[in-house]
């Protein structure tokens, strides 16, 4: 079958009536909802406009026909810079084209081998040509589709009067499970970035995902007030949740918590059957009895709260000073490398310098090893075994006796940033011991609960608090010492708050350090 | 809430002076013969020393968040002309008292200013010889460094003396000592600054800091003091990351009595960390724009923050009857207490200005001051001309290890809670104003970022157009340089906002009265 014979094919001009049908008449005339009007059209236009740009292109390019039609359509469905590309690119042509990003829309993909196995019988080139003709005016001239959104949050102006709203995105990534329930305490104000202003028409949605919101992925009124950096349209948050400020006037400032919605498509406005779309799944704006504003929300995936300003969680935790953790030098990554102590001194400090030489691939490296000096069993020229891993330092001092035998003198093991660990006769995790404590509000936009090791042995449930050592006997015989560092879980962070703590989560810090086998 | 609070005293000394009043401009009752430049050199805290981060964010277009604008710094970029430093001490303390309306005209705004100077000239002082170390980030975020290194080391080793000696250690992906303990005239030491590359794109800033300690430790031959200055793009992404290890170590460092100054640089700096080993470490921080600007911190650096005047400041301002205290600008550290207001500060140095005139090295080393808000009750039956507040100051002198204390009692030439007449602002001692121009400005810039942020727009732009006649009557009677430069800061704030925000009218500041005696 040829390019031209599929001109030829009922069902192709099927689709070319219905992709002129739907678009001309059913849309916007309030007959067939907004998303089934918009299906059609993508299903008729999938099967026309590859066949017509085949046609165009001969039977040798078929495929990249339909390639470029597909994978168009897919791309502008998906990335927003793409979509509006293409409006731009549409508009340059004189084409009134709007087209919005909707991943849904990628359903219609699956016409594609129906509209690839289509075949005629052959007719004259006059009859090919006005398909054609006809297919490529109906593939491009399309008017525009419905305007909607795709996305999960969205705020709708529900009183008959034009409104400013101020949106302010939460610059601190969450954890959604953590601050579920008290988000409004957890951040400051300052942990929201710039409002963004926006100019809700009476009756528009204004969509509250990052990215769709502030690319004006609609045509919704922007007035303008950029932020400082772009939105990033996706965030760090661990788990499907956002925040944002709302402010506007009559409405003191709110903060919006969502968690758990699906990205849906939904129309920009309220007119006609519209609105029915929209009643379960946003927020909206009214009018109240005082002339002020208040917002409605039917749905239970949000929940909206005033900010608080003065947080003193904090200063119910018990404080441990300025215990931080346990950290060390850009060393190489060893394996079981034989390594040699050059110097060991303690610094101003209390951390160790180190010149330690490899006995393996050569050379000397410098560093430093941040634990207590007293804690590191080894002594100057000492051969030791290091294992180095991102989030542990294991060193070894083995000695080979007269009698053939191994003797290990020296056991020392580093955790950085894990969430528990298990050595010996330790099995840590993490866990939170003072009820009074319910956080602490950083200045960084971070939200710390401190926590202390607990040993999680059965019939054992000892604490051992940062700062804190606890001694016990290995299977082995010999004693083991167990140091807790920094102990705390990050529940909201952002990048201002340092490394050690720039990271969602609990964090440990922590050394096991053995003393001599016994000979 | 905090964007409001700032608001009100900002408004509550600027209404009177300008266009909420139909008087004319206040300065004008001040007779300007008694305001010109009296021969004091400056006294500063260490800490921040200017606000050049802000100042670069602004000049790029940006409107910084509000904290990026540090009070300590900001003031430090001021010299208030004081009575001359004949107190008998190498630290002289002085104090005034503003008293204004609020912005209703009703309600009342009464302010303490608390600022030092000295009679010493770092130049004629004995110190001690002096070890100092050069900790440079060499990476690619700090490459201006490496391209102006031999200019700034000719800056920094002309303050020093003959005896003093210089250590350069390079912090790049690792730590390298350049250079161990050299003479200042020693030309080895350019050729170690010519070790300097910019190639690293990472920067091992604890392992820099640390092996510029060890440096300090035991210098052979040299029994001076140490200071341990560090350029840094504000970014540990090497070897030792965490931030609580770094600021923990520049604390050690100044707890066996070596300081650590900071100076930031580099387009991508980041302020949090550089900031808060500097407070740590008791010395000085500053931000270079560009290497000319290095090259002043550098030689600043080498001629004042090596003359520490007074150490374990501590200063209580205790209010009277019929006044308790509220906010607190401009000190390192400060709390508020029932019977008043603690500020420290870990040392005092000797500033680089000797007065408001005193510009050709730079606005930086002015000494600023402190301020503390007092809240009077107009219902306590004091009358006018009683004490308002007793400021108390302590220190050990430098020089000779003595504690020192010195106490003024500041009294109101009104009853608490009484506003003056017409709308310009009543104060102890009207020769000297400037302070709370000074503070105006700074509340002026800290508004405009809050209101900005907060999605405020129009009264965000409104605080420019507010200030005007306030800054144009200051400026026609006293034309003060610094109050200039932070009026241009201000209209390029104002313009920043202004392309941001489009089409927007100003709207005059609206502050609930309430935030006022929060």
């Amino acid at each position: 079958m040829t390019e031209r014979n599929a001109l030829r094919h009922p069902a192709f001009w099927v689709a070319l009536v219905v992709l002129v049908v739907n678009d001309h008449l059913l849309k916007g005339a309030d007959l067939l909802p907004g998303w089934l009007t918009g299906k059609l059209s993508d299903f008729a236009g999938l099967i026309v406009a590859p066949l017509a740009l085949a046609a165009l292109l001969g039977a040798r390019r078929k495929g990249l026909a339909f390639a470029l039609v597909g994978g168009w359509f897919a791309a502008a469905n998906l990335v927003p810079p793409v979509a509006e590309a293409t409006s731009a690119l549409a508009g340059l042509v004189g084409v009134g084209w709007h087209f919005v990003v909707d991943p849904t829309d990628l359903v219609a993909l699956a016409v594609l081998p129906f509209a690839w196995r289509l075949g005629a019988e052959r007719s004259g080139r006059s009859f090919e040509r006005l398909a054609l003709g006809l297919a490529v005016a109906a593939s491009i001239a399309s008017p525009t589709p419905e305007p909607f959104y795709s996305t999960a949050a969205y705020l709708v102006n529900d009183t008959d009067r034009t409104l400013e709203v101020r949106v302010r995105y939460v610059d601190s990534s969450v954890r959604c499970d953590e601050v579920r329930e008290r988000f409004d305490e957890v951040l400051a104000r300052d942990a929201y970035r710039p409002a963004i202003r926006f100019v809700v028409e009476a009756g528009e949605v204004l969509p509250l995902d990052r990215g769709i919101a502030t690319s004006g992925g609609g045509g919704f009124a922007d007035p303008g007030l950029p932020p400082e950096r772009p939105v990033d349209p996706t965030t760090a948050h661990q788990g499907d949740c956002d925040l944002v400020i709302l402010g506007a006037e009559g409405l003191p400032e709110t903060i919006v918590f969502w968690e758990g919605l699906s990205i849906r498509t939904i129309p920009i406005d309220t007119t006609g059957d519209r609105r029915l779309q929209l009643e379960d799944s946003g927020l909206f704006l009214m009018d109240d009895a005082d002339g002020g504003l208040l917002v409605d929300v039917p749905d239970t995936h949000y929940d909206l709260r005033p900010p608080v300003d003065v947080y003193d969680g904090g200063a119910r935790c018990r404080d441990y000073g300025t215990i931080s953790g346990f950290d060390w030098s850009s060393f190489p990554m060893w394996r079981d490398a034989r390594i040699r102590v050059l110097e060991v001194e303690p610094t101003v400090d209390g951390c160790v310098s180190l010149a330690l030489e490899d006995l393996d691939a050569g050379g000397t490296h410098e560093g430093f090893l941040c634990v207590p000096p007293e804690d590191f069993p080894f002594a100057r020229n000492a051969e030791l075994r290091i294992t180095h891993q991102e989030d542990r330092l294991h060193v070894v001092r083995d000695l080979e006796t007269a009698d053939g035998d191994v003797w290990r003198t020296g056991e020392l093991t580093v955790y950085r940033g894990v969430e528990g660990l298990t050595d010996g006769p330790f099995q840590v995790t993490l866990d939170t011991v003072d009820d009074a404590c319910v956080g602490v509000r950083m200045e960084c936009g971070g939200f710390r609960v401190p926590a202390a090791a607990v040993l999680g042995v059965p019939g054992d449930h000892t604490f051992v608090h940062p700062g804190d050592v606890l001694e016990r006997d290995a299977a082995d015989g010999r004693r083991a010492r167990l140091r807790v560092g920094r102990a705390e879980s990050m529940w909201a962070t952002h990048p201002a708050c340092g490394a050690g703590r720039d990271v969602l989560g609990p964090r440990l810090e922590a050394l096991v350090v053995y003393g001599e086998e016994r000979r | 809430m905090k964007n409001r609070l700032v608001l009100a005293p900002l408004l509550a000394l600027a209404a009177p002076v300008m266009g909420c009043s139909s008087d004319a401009p206040g300065a004008a009752s001040l007779p300007p013969e008694t305001m010109g430049p009296i021969p004091s050199r400056t006294v500063t805290q260490g800490g921040a020393q200017d606000i050049g981060f802000f100042r670069s964010q602004v000049g790029a277009g940006e409107v910084p968040r509000p904290d990026a604008i540090e009070p300590v710094g900001f003031f430090a970029e001021h010299a208030v002309d004081l009575p001359p430093a004949d107190c008998g001490d190498t630290v002289c303390l002085h104090a005034n008292l503003a008293v204004a309306p609020g912005i209703d005209r009703e309600s009342n705004w009464t302010m303490a200013f608390v600022a030092m100077n000295t009679p010493v000239d770092p130049r004629e002082l004995e110190r001690p010889e002096t070890h100092v170390v050069l900790a440079i980030e060499d990476t690619t975020r700090s490459a201006t460094v490496a391209a102006h290194a031999h200019r700034l080391l000719r800056a920094l080793t002309a303050e020093l003396l003959a005896g003093d000696r210089v250590s350069v250690v390079r912090i790049g992906e690792s730590a390298q000592v350049l250079a161990e303990g050299l003479a200042p005239s020693d030309p080895a030491l350019a050729d170690a600054v010519g070790g300097l590359t910019a190639t690293d794109a990472r920067a091992a800033l604890y392992d820099g800091l640390a092996r510029a300690a060890q440096l300090t430790d035991g210098l052979e031959g040299f029994g001076g003091a140490h200071r341990v200055v560090l350029v840094t793009s504000g970014v540990a992404d090497a070897g030792i990351t965490d931030d609580m290890r770094i600021v923990a170590l520049g604390e050690a460092l100044a707890g066996q009595g070596t300081g650590v100054s900071v100076v930031g640089v580099g387009e991508g700096y980041r302020p949090e960390l550089a900031a808060q080993i500097s407070e740590g470490g008791g010395g000085s921080y500053y931000y270079a724009q560009d290497g000319d600007d290095l090259e002043e911190i550098f030689r600043l650096e080498g001629r004042t923050s090596l003359f520490p005047l007074a150490t374990g400041f501590e200063l209580v301002v205790t209010p009277s009857p019929g006044y308790r205290v509220g906010r607190i600008y401009g000190a390192r550290r400060a709390w508020a207490e029932e019977a008043g207001a603690h500020l420290a500060s870990p040392v005092l140095m000797v500033g680089n200005r000797t007065g408001a005139e005193d510009v050709t090295e730079g606005r930086r080393g002015g000494g600023g001051g402190l301020f503390v808000e007092l809240i009077a009750d107009a219902t306590s039956g004091m009358g006018s001309g009683a004490p308002a507040f007793i400021v108390t100051g302590t220190w050990t002198d430098a020089q000779t290890g003595e504690t020192v204390e010195q106490s003024l009692t500041v009294a109101n030439g009104l009853a608490p809670g009484e506003n003056p007449g017409g709308m310009f602002p009543h104060f102890a001692d009207p020769l000297r104003g400037k302070a709370f121009m000074m503070l105006n400005m700074y509340l002026a810039l800290r508004a405009t970022t809050e209101l900005y942020h907060g999605g405020n727009c129009p009264e965000s732009l409104g605080i420019e157009p507010a200030l005007l006649a306030t800054y144009e009557g200051w400026q026609a009677e006293y034309d003060d340089p610094d109050i200039d430069a932070d009026w241009a800061l201000l209209t390029a704030l104002s313009d920043n906002v202004q392309s941001r925000c489009g089409a927007v009218e100003p709207a005059p500041p609206n502050v609930p009265m309430s935030c006022f005696h929060d």
